[in-house]
């Protein structure tokens, strides 16, 4: 097991370079002078400071050598400054509890309802919910996400009034609520309809049947022997969709005003803040690994059939 | 009052603990409703086992899965009543059903593969049953699938207990299987073919297992099988079913040794051996029977009709052996530790025109591999093979495409070999494009010739495999086999997937094309009965070594290697 996390710690180091490489390059590439946008379109810079500015942040030298300074950094745990001359860690330091506690509560949300409405209408094929859940679905998987938080926005927080519009002021949960369930929205119906095809399949296996046969309350089958094997490929699919959630992020917490790290990025972008970007680009895949790290292990955990150790 | 009681206890050893009466099952099928049972009753006594004999579709799987609520979707039962001491469980409210399921009739499934739970730990499965339903602590649990663990036989049950599935072989999963049904302490168990995908030799000590159990506990015993074999070792009475009918029954003596209906008779009778060696088997004509009219067609002579081999040698293989590499690990920057495992050490044999080389093993001896080397799938590691005197590895690409037209191998199970959306003819006319010969025309005749010859309507030419039999399917996989005129079939388990009664049609089939045409066979199989039957020679495989080879009358009578007589010790006749 230990060898398994270690070989896959390593093999992550080449996806961390190729990936904040590839963000590095994109930001690299952005049009216009980040020295303009930094100062404004109006103002007018002295050539002076500008030549300073430029030596100051490594402007001039060739991307590889700004990119390996960068990892140089990053790999001290230096997040570099950005143009502003605020340290990006700071930043990142700033915003990430927001991030986390939005993206969790969605998470949450989205397995609570994507695995409960899955698994009934799984239980029950042919039923009211499973009708409902099959026809919602449907229905969500056409909507973009975005269309589903401008909507949310106005019924419950403007016309109803239930929940805060905008910003963090209220605290958990109330201000979280909307922004989260927007978030949240666009993974049940995947989540939901996974979980519904996975009970399907092994409601009438041998084992179900066997377990029948021993006189199981319909309760504890299900619970131990449909729901154990079905949610295994769920799990799998929930981990990685927390990689999703990171970035439906950005959208969200645009729209909502919440002060997390896709506002961070998403103001950055704007201003062609590139160490940020770069910073938290970087932050995202590191987690993203993190995760999909966690999920393999916990598939190992669950299904004993998968032995760790001997997969490439 | 005491005289009435006491009548009520005499009458209670007397009277079964199950009794069905009347039982009716249907299935909802795309074209309305079918039966599969039709008015079934049957009796179950402590102490005493029923087996119930029957091919696919007979019915005696539906029963036996009724009585314990576990019909397939669609199944539902339309009439009749399932007493368990006296009580309709078939009438009773779920909760109530539940304690007469598990506590009073425990089930063991055919396939303990699948029937267990790959995720759940051994001893939990086995335990679950007990402890919902005595409240029994998950320490107690544990402990009594430790205690029926070591009695179903299973070494170092302290361990085994933890460990999955997965990590047990079939023989050993099975016993797993019926501890968990044991762990309820029921006083009734029906088992589904326990037995049917294991070895011979795993087989006898499962239903030995199961005899010895029976006999401490009391246990009535339902037993489902389609193995004469089966019947005689382990059945007190039988009931003989065909297409949802009880045909016959009787004690075990009765319907073996003196069977009343035609159709027990040839199934009797049906079941190739050394002792009807040669002679060409009764038949059941398939889906003509309803209930009591079951057509039998009987052989028409009952004189031996083996074929004579010649002088030519077809196949010849030299020191032929083959190792696979076993990849355990390792990533980009590391490989892993490479293990090799040797499937087939050292095989010589020879097969020469008319002649009948039966190969016989148990699973993971080395016998498919061997197959595949011989028909050209598979490069040996080490050793020649030679088709018609020309070695395999000495040729070049062409060249050995030409060689191998005159060697073809049919694979066990038609269903999964036949392209489902290939038509039977596209199928046998398959080869005969590969390898350029002839027009569309004169490929059609030569279909039609082919579907002829192997005894099947050539107006069936463009049927797909799912509107055929089993039997009929492996009468196209025949054909398709010989559409190139080879001099060599090798045979990989042919009926193995069939029913008796149809096995013997393909049996006679193969023994008639032999005649025919002249061919060379080389039979694998895992049954001694057919390997007798139509063998010329035997050749007996163990951890991929041949370890005795001679004429069968020999091989049978006088075993040399102590396998030889292990395997024909496990062979159950009826």
């Amino acid at each position: 097991m230990l060898g398994y996390i270690v070989r896959r710690l390593l093999a992550s180091v080449p996806v961390l370079l190729g990936t904040t490489f590839l963000i590095f390059v994109a930001v690299y590439a952005l049009p216009g002078d980040p020295i303009t946008a930094l100062a404004g379109e109006d103002q007018t810079i002295s050539p002076a400071v500008r030549r300073e500015l430029t030596e100051r942040y490594g402007l001039d030298d060739p991307l590889l050598v700004q990119y390996v300074n960068y990892l140089t950094g990053l790999f001290v745990g230096d997040f570099g400054v950005d143009f502003r001359g605020v340290e990006v860690s700071y930043v990142i330091a700033r915003a990430w509890p927001t991030t986390v506690l939005l993206a969790l509560t969605a998470w949450v949300l989205m397995a609570v309802f994507g695995i409960g409405l899955g698994a009934i209408a799984g239980l029950r094929p042919g039923g009211v919910v499973d009708g409902a859940v099959l026809a919602a679905t449907t229905v969500l998987i056409g909507i973009p996400f975005f269309v589903v938080a401008y909507v949310g926005q106005i019924v419950f927080g403007l016309e109803f009034g239930w929940f805060p519009t905008s910003g963090t002021r209220d605290g958990w949960p109330l201000s979280y609520v909307l922004p989260a369930a927007s978030l949240a929205i666009f993974g049940v119906p995947e989540l939901a309809r996974l979980t519904r095809a996975s009970i399907l399949e092994n409601r009438y296996a041998d084992y179900v049947h066997a377990a029948v046969a021993k006189g199981l309350s319909p309760m504890r089958i299900a619970v131990r022997h449909v729901l154990r094997t079905s949610l295994i490929p769920v799990v799998s699919m929930l981990g990685l969709s927390l990689g999703g959630l990171l970035g439906g992020a950005v959208l969200v917490e645009g729209i909502f005003n919440v002060p997390g790290l896709g506002y961070a990025i998403f103001t950055a972008i704007g201003q062609q803040n590139g160490p940020v970007v770069v910073g938290i680009g970087s932050l995202v895949v590191l987690v993203f690994l993190g995760v999909n790290l966690l999920v393999d292990l916990m598939y190992g955990v669950l299904d004993p059939r998968v032995s760790l150790d001997r997969r490439g | 009052m005491t005289s009435v009681q006491a009548t009520t206890a005499t009458t209670d050893l007397a009277t079964p603990v199950v009794r069905v009466r009347d039982l009716s099952i249907e299935f909802a099928t795309r074209s309305g409703r079918s039966t599969a049972v039709k008015k079934m009753d049957l009796d179950l006594h402590p102490g005493r086992t029923l087996a119930v004999l029957g091919e696919s579709g007979s019915g005696k799987s539906a029963t036996a899965r009724a009585i314990m609520g576990v019909l397939p979707p669609g199944g539902s039962v339309t009439s009749g009543t399932v007493e368990v001491h006296g009580v309709d469980l078939l009438a009773m409210r779920p909760k109530e059903q539940r304690r007469v399921r598990g506590p009073v009739v425990g089930m063991v499934f055919q396939d303990a593969q699948s029937a267990l739970n790959p995720v759940l730990p051994v001893g939990y499965q086995i335990a679950e049953g007990a402890r919902a339903h005595r409240g029994m602590s998950r320490k107690a649990g544990r402990e009594l699938a430790i205690d029926l663990l070591d009695r179903v036989g299973i070494a170092d049950p302290r361990r085994a207990v933890d460990r999955f599935p997965h990590q047990f072989s079939g023989g050993m999963r099975q016993r797993v299987m019926i501890a968990g049904a044991l762990a309820i302490d029921p006083e009734v168990l029906i088992a589904d073919e326990p037995t049917t995908a294991l070895d011979v030799t795993v087989q006898s000590q499962i239903l030995q297992l199961m005899l010895d159990l029976r006999d401490e506990r009391g246990l009535a015993l339902m037993f489902i099988t389609h193995d004469m074999g089966v019947v005689a070792t382990i059945a007190d009475e039988v009931l003989v079913m065909y297409d949802g009918h009880v045909l016959e029954r009787g004690t075990r003596d009765q319907v073996l040794h003196a069977p009343e209906h035609a159709y027990t008779r040839a199934l009797l009778e049906s079941v190739p051996s050394a002792d009807n060696r040669g002679r060409e088997l009764p038949v059941v004509a398939a889906g003509v029977g309803r209930g009591e009219v079951v057509e039998v067609i009987e052989p028409e002579s009952d004189v031996e009709v083996l074929s004579r081999p010649g002088n030519d040698v077809v196949v010849r293989a030299q020191g032929v052996g083959r190792d696979f590499s076993l990849a355990s690990g390792g990533d980009w920057w590391r490989p892993g530790r490479a293990g090799r495992t040797t499937a087939v050490h050292e095989v010589d044999l020879t097969v020469h025109a008319g002649e009948t080389l039966g190969v016989v093993g148990e699973s993971g001896c080395g016998k498919s591999t061997l197959a595949r080397m011989l028909t050209g799938g598979l490069a040996p590691t080490r050793g020649r093979v030679e088709v018609l005197g020309r070695d395999l590895s000495a040729l070049t690409r062409g060249e050995r495409l030409e060689v191998l037209r005159d060697v073809q191998l049919v694979h066990q199970d038609p269903s999964s070999s036949l392209d489902p959306r290939l038509s039977a003819g596209a199928a046998i006319a398959e080869p005969l494009v590969v390898h350029g010969v002839g027009d569309t025309a004169s490929r059609r005749a030569r279909v039609l010739e082919l579907l002829d010859l192997v005894g099947l309507d050539p107006d069936h030419a463009n049927r797909l495999p799912h509107q055929f039999s089993g039997g009929q399917r492996q009468r196209v996989e025949v054909a398709r086999a010989l559409a190139l005129e080879p001099r060599l079939l090798v045979l990989d388990e042919p009926v193995s997937a069939l029913d008796v009664s149809v096995q013997a049609q393909v049996v006679n089939l193969l023994m008639r094309l032999q005649r025919e045409l002249d061919l060379a066979y080389v039979f694998i199989s895992h049954d001694l009965g057919v390997v007798g039957h139509m063998s010329h020679r035997v050749l007996v495989m163990n951890g991929g070594r041949v370890v005795e080879e001679g004429p069968v009358a020999q091989i049978e009578d006088d075993p040399r290697h102590p396998y030889t007589s292990q395997l024909l010790a496990a062979v159950l006749r009826p």
